[in-house]
């Protein structure tokens, strides 16, 4: 049962049980006050009673004394006794008005008073005016007789009412004191049950007034915790009610609108904080602002509008999210809106977007130039190799069939158009080589290199048989790189060390792996003919050359092949050398920490 | 062996004179028939215009076919002979300079029987010659 329904409850129980005590005491109080009328009532007809006899025996008394005085006054005593005696019975017979028997007994009891006057008057009459005894002595004593057998009868009668009005005078003491106790045990209970009422309505006030106070205070820092996160927050955050009344307007709102709270109705709000569309010209309807919109109910996400105002003369982009605020009942009271400012993000967006663009058209320009480059290579490859074939293949045909009418000059001539022919068509192969290298997709698998360079020295003796190489290859020098690549980065460096240990007599090649600074290096090394360490730079150039044509074959691209090699692998090659003290080629393939672990 | 015709379609004079010295070196007397470009080959093959009268039922033994023509390259060549009935079984053998990788994809996926590169070297080529003859013409069965 709710709270509120169990105080109602107690209330009004406590109501109940207050009210019943209530009647009950104002019952018995009344009930009371009505008991003791009639004991004074009692008291009052006790009191006439006995003051009727009092009177009966003053008139006597009158009446004696005149009989013995003759004064006159005396006799007067006598008629205003009698006198205050009749208005006594008279106000006893309005007394015991409620009381037939007792009526009945007064009644019974008049005829013996007025008969005990009669007998005083008689007696009385026995003076004459001068005061003169002049009746005789027995009719005296007959009167004296009478009279006293009429007081005894008066006393009786008066005896007899005096004790039934006693003993209505007891049950009526009786009843009220019994009255009494009830209404003493009423009040009783009646203050017990007001203090447990009093004392469970402040427990239960207490607690309320604690409960409240923990609520209030818990209220207050919910309160003041929205307010530290209203005022520290980045976005703006504005409620007002369905009247358009703002509730809340943090400070980032108020910087983002260039102003605080507006007064002035919704209608004007437009005009007020300078609210357009993206196109930053149309004005917003006032039906279309998102506080309007989310008052009437609509959920808005990211509504983007533009804010040019006095507070604002730059203007801003907004994006401007808000949601109907609703009470328990699912009514709308008013509306919330959070705000941000995209001004900077809009442009960061569009600096990105231009730098795209910008990136976009490079790559086509690179891709242009890179397929500029692949047709370029793919003329030289088709149509620089075709007049060289001819060169060659014209000068043979003439040595063969035609030599004898050259003579041995004429052949000496013809055979120096084939070698430089011939030549030229290796610097056409290596050129094409070079190019084919640059294009090819890189595909990275484990390489074992020192398997690779035992197929290649095999490669290399058996095309030439005759020359004696000692070649010292270390195993396990693996790699991860493109099988195909590393098979011509290492033909290249193997061809060069067989080529420049050919006057060698001792001619050795090495290969190997070693760990410089944790990065796995690969050499190839060989006592050839090296070369002076000023010329290096020229060392890896396309078509560069550090010896005679003469003296050593080549066409000055192995290197320049190498080193693109190297490079696409992300990794570095240089040399060691001297002139006649052989040369050292050392690689890397790939400058991570993977690479060093091998 | 006589009325099998070796079909050369070479726009360089000089590797005509070449393809057909290598030839005959290598003992191959058939008739060697040359068109300098792509028109002209179809037209030779499909039995067109300069060639109307010529008669259809001979087809060559090998086309040996460059890829660098004039007017229809090598492989527009290869793929209308591999779309006709008449030309779709014919043996042709692409002889070309180039030694591009796509080149030769491009020319195995239009249907060439083989795919061989010109060396420089005039011994070389020579063999080459020599060798492609004798397998097209001598050993080769055509449906």
């Amino acid at each position: 049962m709710p709270l509120r329904n169990r105080v109602n409850l107690g209330f009004g129980g406590a109501f109940v049980v207050l009210l019943f005590f209530g009647i009950f005491s104002y019952y018995y109080s009344s009930h009371i006050s009505e008991l003791w009328d009639w004991v004074g009532h009692t008291n009052h007809v006790l009191l006439e009673l006995k003051n009727t006899l009092t009177d009966m025996q003053s008139a006597e008394n009158g009446v004696q004394r005149y009989l013995q005085t003759g004064d006159q006054e005396r006799l007067e005593q006598y008629h205003r006794s009698q006198q205050a005696m009749w208005g006594r019975v008279a106000v006893l017979k309005q007394l015991l008005q409620d009381n037939p028997r007792q009526q009945a007994a007064l009644d019974e009891m008049e005829p013996l008073l007025e008969a005990r006057f009669e007998n005083l008057r008689r007696k009385a009459d026995l003076l004459d005016d001068s005061g003169n005894r002049h009746q005789p002595a027995p009719a005296m004593i007959e009167l004296q007789t009478a009279g006293g057998k009429l007081m005894d009868e008066i006393k009786t009668a008066i005896t007899k009412l005096e004790s039934e009005e006693l003993a209505l005078l007891r049950a009526r003491d009786t009843a009220s004191r019994r009255a009494w106790n009830i209404a003493g045990a009423m009040a009783l209970i009646a203050s017990v049950a007001g203090i447990c009422i009093v004392l469970a309505s402040a427990i239960i006030t207490n607690r309320q007034i604690l409960y409240r106070n923990a609520v209030e205070a818990e209220l207050r820092q919910q309160n003041r915790i929205s307010e530290a996160i209203l005022q520290g927050l980045s976005d703006g955050v504005v409620v007002a009610d369905t009247t358009g009344k703002f509730t809340v307007f943090n400070p980032a709102a108020e910087k983002m609108l260039g102003q605080g709270p507006s007064p002035e109705p919704s209608f004007k709000w437009q005009e007020h904080y300078g609210v357009f569309h993206p196109d930053k010209v149309t004005p917003m309807q006032t039906d279309d602002l998102p506080l309007i919109r989310c008052i009437k109910g609509e959920n808005v996400d990211d509504d983007v509008q533009f804010i040019r105002s006095k507070g604002r003369p730059d203007g801003a982009f907004l994006s401007v999210s808000a949601r109907p605020l609703r009470g328990d009942d699912g009514s709308i009271l008013g509306g919330v809106v959070a705000i941000r400012d995209i001004t900077e993000k809009l442009q960061a967006d569009e600096a990105t977007r231009q730098l795209n663009a910008e990136l976009a058209r490079r790559n086509l320009e690179l891709a242009t130039a890179n397929a500029d480059l692949e047709s370029f290579s793919y003329s030289v490859s088709h149509d620089l190799r075709t007049p060289v074939r001819s060169m060659i293949s014209f000068s043979r045909i003439l040595l063969e069939d035609h030599g004898t009418q050259l003579g041995e000059e004429g052949r000496k001539f013809a055979g120096r158009i084939v070698a430089a022919a011939e030549r030229m068509g290796k610097l056409i192969d290596g050129l094409l080589e070079l190019s084919r290298l640059t294009r090819q997709q890189l595909q990275r698998e484990q390489v074992d290199l020192s398997k690779m360079a035992q197929e290649i020295a095999a490669q290399l003796q058996q095309e030439e048989p005759q020359r004696q190489v000692d070649f010292n290859i270390a195993g396990g020098a693996n790699a991860e790189g493109d099988t195909n690549l590393l098979y011509a980065l290492m033909s290249n460096l193997f061809a060069n060390a067989w080529k420049f240990t050919l006057k060698r007599p001792d001619a050795r090649i090495e290969f190997g792996k070693m760990l410089l600074e944790g990065q796995a290096v690969y050499f190839v090394k060989d006592n050839g003919a090296g070369f002076d360490m000023k010329y290096s730079e020229k060392l890896f150039g396309a078509f560069q050359r550090l010896h005679s044509e003469t003296e050593f074959k080549g066409t000055g691209v192995g290197l320049a092949t190498v080193q693109r090699i190297i490079r696409r692998h992300g990794g570095k090659i240089w040399a060691d050398a001297k002139p006649e003290q052989g040369a050292t080629f050392y690689f890397t393939l790939k400058n991570n920490s993977k690479e060093a672990a091998v | 062996m006589k009325n099998k015709i070796i079909f050369l379609v070479e726009d360089n004079a000089d590797d005509e004179e070449l393809t057909i010295r290598a030839l005959r070196k290598s003992h191959i007397k058939n008739e060697i028939v040359v068109a300098r470009d792509g028109a002209e080959a179809l037209d030779f093959l499909f039995c067109r215009n300069a060639f109307k009268s010529r008669d259809q039922k001979i087809q060559p033994q090998i086309v040996l076919l460059d890829l660098k023509l004039p007017k229809l390259d090598g492989n527009e060549v290869l793929k209308q002979i591999r779309a006709d009935e008449r030309t779709k079984f014919l043996p042709v053998t692409i002889l070309t300079s180039s030694r591009e990788e796509q080149d030769l994809m491009t020319s195995y996926h239009n249907g060439a029987n083989s795919y061989i590169c010109k060396p420089v070297d005039m011994e070389q080529f020579t063999n080459a010659i020599q060798q492609l003859g004798l397998y097209w013409l001598l050993l080769n069965e055509t449906p």
